[in-house]
């Protein structure tokens, strides 16, 4: 067995972990870090992204607030393609009152933040999507901080300064001399030997620490955020009262960040952190009191994440938490020569704990370099910044990875694989030569692939078609298996309204769906010559061009309503080819309009509104057949707690509680799926009870399954 | 702003790429997705993600047709190339350039009484070589031929008086400066149901093509005083109606949603005349008397922005309901003229190709007369077909009885 021999390892790969790689590394010591799935896996991929002033802190925690302010201006320096200087905002509400602000801005001065009070209307110019109500606002040099970037390129610092790091390794277990750890067991089954071994795996330290016989007790702090699909705020936005409950919103790169909550979970569930509905519901609840714009923002993902808070004092009774950061000799503590662990603290100050433990492994060694990590750039941090002439599909790598674009070959891979964050193959590429990506999850971590709009409805098959052809030992369905999945648990607890569509949207373009239940049935249509049309149709997607087809083939007067092409008939050459054919008929195709309200006398439908021709010249026909399909089309719509058929309130099979709408598990049947209008035998649409004597429902639209309108012989 | 462009609503299912006609001829157009919400996205961060290739989107709408998610996909690339294009970045001779084609009533009244001179010398080979490599108007375009005699002065001569019921007139530049007849005809067919016409107080160019070349402050100005004179005649329960489908979707959609010009007290008595016309004779209350000997066979071009607005429903309705009329609804392609877009020279083989599929479809029917709602294509299509183009409107009154 080769055993390398290192200087130090450190174990986690975290914000924590790589910049102690990288400081480590800058000192010249021989550095590994083992890390037991991909970088940024643990907290420091989940969550807030702020780069706080310390403002958050200031007035229950001056010294917290004091390494704040500090790192935050080291990391505008340092690391400019990761931190955008948005500043930031602290608003009162009505309800706050005045009294928090004046202790606040007086303690944020005491720790040397800028703090600068502000008259509501001058809030109000510098950020309009602020609550309108505001008593009062502060300004503070809040900042936002790309959590994956910032850790990119610490680890990439690191490596071209000659350390090693080994992805999805963990660390089973510290080897030991006596009472000196000498280096480390990994799951590969290698034993690695160092002078000194840092833990810096977040929550996860105490397990490691334990088995080496030190005892270090955490206190897993739960902490859920929801994600909105783009900016509605330039600043980061916090409330100025005693820190609560989604106080805060984060511009982060296209996206919008609100958060958090705070909870105590238990130790064994950490693994399997994720924000519940009824959290994302008290998210948003109070979300809207900081940017009301949040009520009709789409809320594309929600997600949790753990805090690593240290227990200070484990005799007491866990009530005396720090928040600060905790760096463990553990041989003056314990009696453990050779071991060290750096944890607590934040994202903000990752930079201060990794000085803080490598000024001691250093001491350890007899080391005298001194760190520089304060003063050197961070790769990608030259000042490269998207400008109005760079190529369009280049622009937002050049915002992602700053002067690293220029290691991408965009002469060969310019074309654009994820649409909604523009990744380009180079982009791709890039990824996995400098950051070992194996699967879809890293991907996303390192490029922005998936973390759009769509989630990766349109382009998960496209990216794993790609990774696959450049890793060449996996095949494209594999990658794609559990990342859908991946993807599913953070959407399923926001899943309503236009994520309820794009979840459908995601099952019909990812999955084997097939709607069950196909049937045909036979209506009688009855003629009336005194009438316009004898049918007019809603939906010009697969179910409405059908029927439309056999009844202007059976000589009926037909005009089609269809708003929008419909995704069933976008896979054909020409994606307006069915419906005009229809039209070539003689049947009436009115695209892009939809039908609004119906008007109902003696069980019957009378008329049809739609948005175009409007009321005062609605449709009239002897007969109505409803194909809208499911919640995509608008056939069915949805918010937080309804299911409703939007144009005539049909009877529904659809329950009102949200948790039963979908299952957790991607590729299982889905009930959403299965939603649609109560029908009687005859196919005729149920309202209040009732069916309705002329109106029909076709296609996907049916509940339980998708029924197909033939014409009757007679 | 994103409750208006309904940002939120996309879901990425690219069926509006499908239906963009640039998309299809123009490999350096990113498409309506990416320019639109996508770009939108990016936009929000930072205004440099600016894509100048958005110069490119025609504005036909025919992506929000085909969105199941009613995004105004279109709306927001107007408002990026407001808000963030090339205003004022723009330099020399083609500044010059789309001034000129923006000003479309400007140029209009400039050029009216010099009329044969200026129809004549924009029609000469050397002036137009000239236009087409100094200010960069394609030598294959013709201008629209200015009239001797404007609309509204030929109006002044009509006697109005004897009705006591009136609808108002939004005739347009178009029937103003260069083709007077339509906005004749329009009179006959009011007058002989019995309505007298006013005309607005103030009529100003819609300012369509102000928006297209990035005037947008020039076009509010001119919508401000567009829409006090529609308030006024609304007042007087007078709708106000047109002839010119372009016109009549810049005032109700683009007015609010790409100004930001506030007119939903107004929006809905400003109508094409053939919706008001198919309204009164559907409901029973209008009854017209057509020639018995009426032959014409027509094919109906829905223009993009009728389309937009769904009111071909209308206007083919109409016609059906003339007899004599042997009428084939075309399938709906864009002509590619798009406004003054193809004007450009650097836009003609663009305009050409998108225009291409239409043209056959047209030339596949022998003798026949092309009806459409949208003055520039009727430009594009005479030019491109050598066919007859006429608005719905002129055929109703050319087969009415006298
Ligand atoms: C909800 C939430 C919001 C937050 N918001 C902010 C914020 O806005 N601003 C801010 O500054 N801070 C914020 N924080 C705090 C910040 O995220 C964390 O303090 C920081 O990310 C911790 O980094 P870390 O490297 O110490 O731990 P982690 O990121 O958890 O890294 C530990 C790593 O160790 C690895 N590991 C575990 N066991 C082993 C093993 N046996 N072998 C090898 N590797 C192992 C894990 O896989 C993991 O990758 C937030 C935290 C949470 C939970
Ligand atoms: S704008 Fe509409 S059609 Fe285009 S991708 Fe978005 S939802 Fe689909
Ligand atoms: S308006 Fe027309 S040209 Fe512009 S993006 Fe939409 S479909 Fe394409």
């Amino acid at each position: 067995m080769s055993v390398k021999e290192y200087n130090v390892i450190i174990v986690g790969g975290g914000v924590t972990g790589a910049a102690t790689a990288r400081d480590c590394a800058l000192r010249g010591l021989r550095t590994l870090l083992v890390e037991r799935g991909d970088i940024c896996d643990g907290a420091s991929g989940r969550n807030h992204g702020l780069l706080h002033s310390g403002a958050r802190y200031a007035v229950t925690d001056r010294e917290g607030a004091m390494e704040c302010i500090i790192e935050n201006r080291i990391l505008r320096k340092i690391a400019s393609n990761c931190v955008e200087q948005t500043e930031g905002l602290f608003i009162s509400l009505p309800e706050d009152g005045l009294d928090y602000q004046a202790n606040f801005i007086s303690k944020c001065r005491e720790a040397g933040i800028n703090a600068e009070a502000m008259d509501p209307k001058e809030a109000l110019r510098l950020e309009p999507a602020v609550n309108p109500s505001i008593i009062g606002a502060v300004k503070v040099p809040d900042a936002s901080v790309d959590p994956f970037r910032l850790v990119d390129a610490n680890i990439l610092d690191a490596t071209r300064h000659g350390a090693d790091v080994l992805k999805f390794t963990a660390v089973t277990s510290l080897v030991k001399d006596g009472s000196r750890v000498v280096g480390v067991k990994t799951s590969s089954g290698e034993t690695i030997h160092a002078d000194m071994v840092v833990l810096a795996a977040g929550i996860w330290t105490a397990d490691i620490a334990r088995e080496a016989g030190a005892h270090i007790e955490m206190m897993p702090s739960k902490g859920s955020l929801i994600i909105f699909g783009h900016r509605v705020a330039n600043m980061v936005i916090n409330r100025c009262r005693k820190p609560a409950n989604a106080d805060i919103l984060v511009p982060g790169d296209v996206v919008s960040v609100l958060g958090t909550t705070s909870d105590k979970v238990p130790m064994d569930t950490i693994d399997d952190m994720r924000c519940t509905p009824d959290e994302a519901d008290l998210l948003l609840k109070e979300g809207i009191q900081l940017v009301p714009a949040l009520a009709n923002t789409r809320i594309i993902r929600a997600y949790a994440g753990v805090r690593p808070l240290v227990v200070a004092d484990p005799s007491g009774d866990g009530r005396n938490v720090s928040r600060g950061i905790v760096l463990l000799d553990h041989e003056e503590r314990d009696g453990i020569a050779g071991l060290i662990t750096i944890t607590g603290g934040k994202l903000t100050t990752a930079r201060l704990m990794a000085e803080m433990a490598t000024d001691l492994v250093c001491s350890k060694l007899g080391v005298s370099a001194k760190c520089e990590t304060a003063v050197r750039k961070l790769p990608g941090s030259e000042g490269r910044k998207p400008e109005y002439g760079d190529p369009s599909f280049q622009k937002a790598a050049i915002g992602r990875h700053g002067g690293e674009v220029s290691k991408m070959n965009f002469a060969e891979g310019s074309e654009v694989i994820c649409e909604c964050e523009s990744v380009t193959k180079a982009e791709i590429i890039y990824a996995v030569e400098n950051f070992g990506v194996r699967n879809l999850p890293d991907l996303r971590r390192h490029t922005r692939v998936g973390m759009g709009t769509c989630q990766s409805s349109l382009c998960a098959k496209k990216v794993a078609a790609v990774l696959a052809e450049i890793l060449k030992d996996v095949t494209a369905e594999e990658l794609v298996a559990g990342y859908m999945n991946e993807r599913w648990k953070g959407i399923t607890p926001v899943m309503w309204g236009n994520t309820l569509r794009e979840a459908e949207y995601m099952i019909r373009a990812n999955s084997e769906f097939a709607v069950a239940g196909r049937h045909t049935v036979k209506p009688e249509f009855s003629r009336d010559e005194k009438l316009p049309f004898d049918v007019v149709i809603i939906g010009g997607g697969w179910a409405g061009c059908s029927v439309a087809e056999k009844l202007s083939d059976a000589g009926l007067r037909v005009c089609v309503v269809s708003e929008g092409l419909s995704l069933a008939v976008s896979g054909a050459e020409k994606p307006y080819a069915r419906l005009a054919a229809l039209q070539r008929k003689g049947v009436t195709v009115l695209r892009g309009d939809r039908a609004v309200a119906g008007i109902f006398e003696d069980g019957r439908l009378v008329s049809l509104t739609t948005r175009n021709l409007g009321a005062e010249t609605p449709l009239r026909a002897a007969n109505y057949i409803l194909a809208s399909g499911k919640f995509f089309s608008c056939g069915l719509c949805s918010d937080r707690d309804h299911i409703w058929e939007p144009v005539f309130g049909a009877d529904l099979n659809a329950p009102l509680v949200r948790t039963e709408w979908y299952s957790p598990e991607f590729g299982a049947p889905q009930p959403f799926m299965a939603y649609g209008v109560l029908t009687d035998d005859s196919a005729r649409v149920m309202k209040g009870g009732k069916a309705v004597a002329n109106l029909y429902a076709a296609g996907d639209i049916v509940a339980d399954g998708c029924v197909s309108l033939s014409t009757d012989k007679s | 702003m994103q409750e208006i462009t309904k940002l939120e609503s996309c879901l990425k299912c690219n069926l509006c790429t499908l239906a963009c006609p640039m998309m299809e001829v123009n490999p350096d157009y990113p498409g309506p997705k990416k320019a639109g919400p996508d770009g939108e996205r990016y936009r929000l961060k930072d205004p440099a993600f600016y894509d100048y290739a958005l110069k490119y989107c025609l504005n036909c709408k025919r992506c929000e047709v085909a969105c199941p998610s009613d995004v105004h996909v279109g709306d927001m690339i107007q408002l990026a190339r407001i808000n963030y294009g090339s205003q004022g970045k723009r330099r020399g001779m083609k500044g010059l350039r789309d001034w000129t084609l923006a000003s479309t009533d400007l140029v209009g009244s400039l050029s009216t009484p010099f009329a044969p001179i200026v129809n004549g010398v924009l029609k000469t080979k050397p002036v137009k070589a000239l236009m087409h490599s100094t200010i960069a108007v394609d030598k294959h375009r013709t201008f629209p031929a200015y009239t001797h005699q404007k609309f509204v002065k030929w109006f002044r001569g009509q006697d109005q008086s004897g009705f006591d019921r009136f609808v108002t007139y939004f005739h347009g530049c178009y029937v103003n400066y260069n083709y007077p007849e339509l906005g004749k005809d329009f009179v006959r067919i009011m007058n002989a149901a019995g309505y007298g016409v006013h005309l607005l107080e103030k009529e100003k160019c819609c300012g369509v093509a102000l928006m297209s070349n990035g005037f947008a402050s020039q076009a509010r100005k001119q919508g401000e005083i567009n829409l006090a004179s529609i308030r006024k005649a609304a007042a007087a329960g007078e709708p106000v109606l047109t002839t010119s489908s372009t016109c009549t979707f810049t005032m109700r959609d683009e007015y609010p949603h790409v100004l930001g010009l506030e007119n939903s007290d107004v929006r809905d008595s400003l109508m094409l005349a053939t919706r008001w016309l198919y309204g009164k004779i559907s409901s029973g209350e209008l009854r017209f008397k057509f020639r018995k000997d009426f032959k014409m066979k027509v094919v109906y071009h829905t223009s993009c922005h009728i389309q937009k607005m769904g009111w071909q429903f209308y206007s083919i309705e109409l016609l059906k309901m003339i007899p004599g009329v042997e009428l084939t609804v075309l399938d709906q392609n864009c002509c590619g003229i798009a406004g003054t877009f193809g004007f450009k020279k650097e836009n003609y083989p663009f305009s050409q190709a998108i225009g291409s599929k239409l043209f056959d479809d047209i030339l596949a029917i022998p003798d026949a007369i092309v009806s459409t709602d949208c003055e520039t294509c009727k430009w594009q299509i005479e030019m491109s077909t050598g066919r007859t183009v006429l608005n719905p409107i002129e055929i109703f009154a050319k087969a009415l009885e006298a």
